[in-house]
This record gives C-alpha cells, structure tokens and sequence, in this order.
C-alpha cells in the first residue's frame, strides 16, 4: 500500500507530486495550493488511511459473514453459488 | 555506462517529474553519438478514472525522446499497441526507450526518465521500480 501518497491525497486532494520511496524528504510538488503538509500531519494522515484500511476489510469480513448467514439460514453454501456460477 | 536502480518513484503529477532513472557519460569526441536504452518497470495504478502513463528521455534539460501523445494526454506507447485499459485497474509492465543521441559534447552528459500521468485523482497513480523492481539505463558511445 502506497500509505504516503493516499495521505498526501487526504491532506492535498488536488496537488500534484512525485516522491521516491516513502519519504517525506523526496516530495516534489508540481502543484499545490497552499503550504504543503508538514511531516507531522503526514505522519497523522497515514495512520488515518491504515485505519480507514482496516475498517474497511473488517467491515467487507463482516459483510461476508452476514451473506454466509444469509445462505446457510436458506440452505445453501458458497459451493451451492459456485455451482450456479454466481 | 549502465546504472541501475530499483527505487520506488511514485508519479501523481500532469507534470512531469524526474525518476531515478538516470546516468552520466563524458563522450570522447564531440562527434560520438550516444546509444540510449531505458528497460522500466511501470506499475499504473488507479480505482477512480483511466490513467495513462506517459514517459520523457532527458538529456541534461532537453527532452530527447517523448512518449506522450499530446492530443488525448501522455501514454506510453506499449501500452496502448496492446490495447490495455487502466481503468480502474492496476498493472506492471516492462517498458523500453531507445534512442540514438547525438549530444555534440565532451563533457559529461547526464540522460534520465521523467514520468508524467494524464490524470490526477484519490487513488490515481504510477509508479516506477515498484516492489523494488529494477530498471535500468544503457549509454553506449559510439564513434563517429
């Protein structure tokens, strides 16, 4: 996961960049409008997006969960939908 | 000379800005000409709108080499011949560039890539030498 660019896109949505590996240091901005973020927003920023990533599978694991349920409470299985090439 | 990198440059500009592509040759007679091979890893990323990568050979602040079609925005032209859609959707290619430079120096003469996308957005980028994959850049004098 790219973690420094979808954190400069939550702080900067329409700048524009290019950076080397994942560091702060390397940020070349090509458009930005206002001050660029400081490293300690970024460093914020990046720990919201791995949260926003681990909601978002857990929220996805609980959805498949629920749809399992769902089948299994009218007697089907994911094999059963395999089957019908869903 | 050949130089190699396998540093991760991330790319989410419409301008373009320089990889780590890059090397350094002093020809040994004004009249050499200089043999360019670029062979890139290219990963185009995006979940929100098509992408297209485009990328620029440089020598020292000219650029000698453009794939980027200005009608309808920077792409590299592999990619479109294989009729491969970046929309929404995530893809790492080898790239190549060639060119047969005449640079009229003998000083030293320093070529790089730039990258460059045709769009912007939440989750729109490239990246060159993604996971650490190598690229490399060939210069090859040649006498004239």
């Amino acid at each position: 996961m790219n973690y420094l660019f979808l954190a400069i896109k939550l702080l900067r949505p329409d700048s524009e960049f290019g950076f080397t590996e994942q560091d702060y240091s390397t940020i070349i901005w090509t458009k930005l409008e206002g001050n660029p973020p400081t490293q300690a927003e970024v460093d914020i920023a990046i720990e919201q997006v791995k949260a926003q990533e681990i909601a978002a599978a857990e929220a996805a694991a609980a959805d498949k969960a629920n749809a399992t349920a769902k089948l299994e409470a009218l007697g089907l299985t994911a094999d059963d939908l395999k089957a019908l090439g869903l | 000379m050949q130089a190699t990198t396998t540093t991760a440059t991330t790319i989410a500009s419409t301008t373009a800005v320089d990889t780590t592509i890059t090397a350094t040759i002093t020809p040994s007679s004004a009249t050499s000409k200089v043999l360019v091979f670029v062979n890139m890893i290219v990963n185009g990323s995006s979940t929100n709108g098509t992408l297209q990568v485009g990328s620029n050979l440089v020598r020292g602040a000219t650029t000698i080499l453009s794939y980027i079609n200005a009608a309808a925005g920077p792409k590299v032209g592999t990619m479109q011949s294989l009729g491969t859609t970046w929309t929404n959707g995530d893809l790492t290619l080898p790239l190549s560039m060639m060119f047969l430079d005449s640079p009229a120096t003998t000083s030293a003469t320093t070529y790089k890539v730039q990258g460059i996308n045709t769009t912007v957005g939440a989750t729109v980028s490239s990246i060159y030498q993604q996971n650490s994959l190598a690229s490399v850049i060939l210069l090859l004098e040649i006498g004239a």
